[in-house]
């Protein structure tokens, strides 16, 4: 009986620490009240964050299941039961005043991997912004290339990169803000062909992943290896930003390209 | 090790395809007065990618061959074939090189990945990637890949995003491997026959679904004697892309990628 009272999202524990507190405690930006930890959040609440409105492109879209797998099927569904329609969502927003073209990933839908539908997404983000002369906000959070749609997966990541070359080739500006997680196809595509780089505080931001690298070439990599802190020292992204700066940031770099 | 792993765990069409003896010596026999370029300009060079400038019949063409190695030496060296951020930039330099001099490009591929490890990382494996993926996709010239053995994910298509796409019979190009592949799906890796089914990653899926544009009936077996079939193949194809005007080449290449 007492169970039933008791509102289901009342208390929330840390990624990072396991500490388990009110959600309350997370405040506006989704911090770890123990640990500082940036847990992770969904398009609608980067929608709100960043930008001063949002109004969404994407359009309801079928599932393309090019090599026919059930259990993909099955678990595309429940994905979508959680109440977001794919691992990115499109749209343009007003910042400042200023109109751009936004995509924001959804990392909680299949790790926010990029298939046929997101890739379909992605590529009509970028053709808009192009026609419109409008820069590109990407807010890349995903896994890689989708494996359970095999091979078409793939094939999305050179469709997005001459979308993205297009649009770079017509002197507009493409932001992105890699947070955690950003791995796989994901960095090795859209995230790092951006003019400017912006790294989350403490995101995970890699190619291989450490189990993957474990497991093929057996060594243990440090985890700090592939955080923001070390892309920014290695000289693959332009800054590290605090999530409650992302919006001052990325205004100000719109800005100066006005 | 390693390779013993694998040998014990796979199906007969894979042991074939990942033990291929083919290597940048077979390949090397359709140019000639190859030679050997090394070197990315800015950290070193790989040599996981062979690359260099040949003559195909009359034709000066930049050469792009991935190289496994012959021996356990050599699979050392090459880390198995798998390269480094370094040979990924190597490939776009000689690439723009390419470009400025008019010459087509033809690159032989057989990569499992780009190399997972720590110092990959650190030198920036999805920067050096993600770059091809946006200039190599554009480059002005003709740009032809021939699969000879495995093509893993970003790491081959880094190297493969071109006009044209050929594999060899005993040839794979996937996302993923079957291994991993059988790991997502049924959670261990008892299931890579049917792994390889579903995945449509050998020539004749690959044709049919459209990522591939033609199988080449070559194999470590025939390679000498079917030497000038795949030699006029290439010529032929290469001068029919040179031809176009750079425009519609390139409008080709980006329809080609957006039937997916």
């Amino acid at each position: 009986m007492i169970s039933s009272k008791i509102p289901a999202q009342l208390m929330s524990q840390c990624k990072k620490c396991h500490s388990i507190y009110l959600t309350y405690r997370l405040g506006k930006y989704k911090i770890c009240p123990i640990c500082g930890a940036y847990q992770r959040i969904e398009s609608d609440m980067y929608m709100s964050l960043i930008f001063d409105d949002f109004k969404i492109l994407s359009k309801e879209s079928k599932l393309s299941n090019p090599l026919n797998i059930n259990s993909y099927e099955k678990k595309w569904i429940e994905a979508k039961k959680l109440g977001q329609t794919e691992s990115v969502e499109i749209g343009t927003a007003h910042i400042g005043g200023k109109i751009v073209d936004v995509g924001i990933f959804n990392p909680s839908f299949m790790m926010g991997s990029i298939g046929k539908i997101c890739g379909d997404r992605i590529v009509y983000l970028f053709e808009h912004a192009t026609r419109q002369k409008l820069p590109v906000v990407m807010i890349v959070s995903s896994g890689g290339a989708r494996m359970q749609e095999g091979i078409v997966s793939l094939m999305q990541l050179q469709r997005i990169s001459n979308a993205i070359f297009k649009h770079s080739s017509s002197g507009l500006l493409y932001v992105s803000l890699l947070c955690d997680p950003c791995m796989g196809g994901a960095t090795a595509s859209l995230g790092m062909q951006a003019d400017i780089i912006l790294g989350e505080k403490g995101a995970t931001i890699g190619f291989a992943g450490k189990r993957v690298i474990q497991n093929t070439i057996h060594e243990n990599i440090d985890n700090e290896l592939q955080k923001s802190e070390s892309l920014v020292q290695n000289g693959f992204i332009d800054c590290v930003v605090n999530r409650e700066d992302e919006k001052y940031i990325i205004n100000k770099i719109l800005d100066l390209h006005q | 090790m390693r390779k013993a792993e694998i040998v014990m765990s796979m199906n007969r069409v894979l042991q074939n395809i990942r033990l291929t003896t083919l290597s940048k010596y077979d390949f090397l026999q359709l140019f000639t007065e190859f030679i050997e370029f090394h070197g990315d300009r800015i950290s070193g060079d790989d040599s996981a990618i062979v690359t260099g400038i040949a003559y195909l019949k009359d034709m000066p063409v930049t050469v792009l061959i991935t190289n496994k190695g012959k021996n356990p030496i050599e699979w050392g060296k090459t880390h198995y074939g798998e390269p480094m951020p370094q040979g990924y930039r190597k490939v776009l330099r000689m690439a723009k090189q390419a470009e400025k001099f008019h010459r087509p490009i033809v690159s032989f591929i057989n990569v499992s990945g780009a190399f997972p490890g720590a110092l990959a990382e650190q030198k920036g494996q999805a920067t050096a990637i993600a770059q091809n993926l946006l200039e190599l996709g554009h480059i002005k010239v003709p740009f032809i890949s021939v699969f000879y053995g495995e093509g893993g994910s970003g790491g081959a298509l880094a190297l493969a995003c071109g006009d044209e796409t050929w594999m060899l019979k005993q040839s794979m190009y996937t996302v993923v491997s079957p291994e991993g592949f059988s790991s997502i799906l049924w959670r261990n890796k008892n299931h890579i026959s049917e792994a390889v089914d579903l995945l449509q990653m050998l020539p004749d899926d690959l044709v049919k679904v459209g990522v591939a544009n033609r199988v080449l009936d070559i194999d470590v077996n025939n390679f000498q004697t079917r030497k000038t079939d795949l030699i006029s193949q290439l010529y032929t194809e290469i001068c029919k892309l040179k031809a176009m005007p750079t425009d519609l080449l390139l409008k080709q290449r980006e329809e080609h990628y957006d039937q997916f």
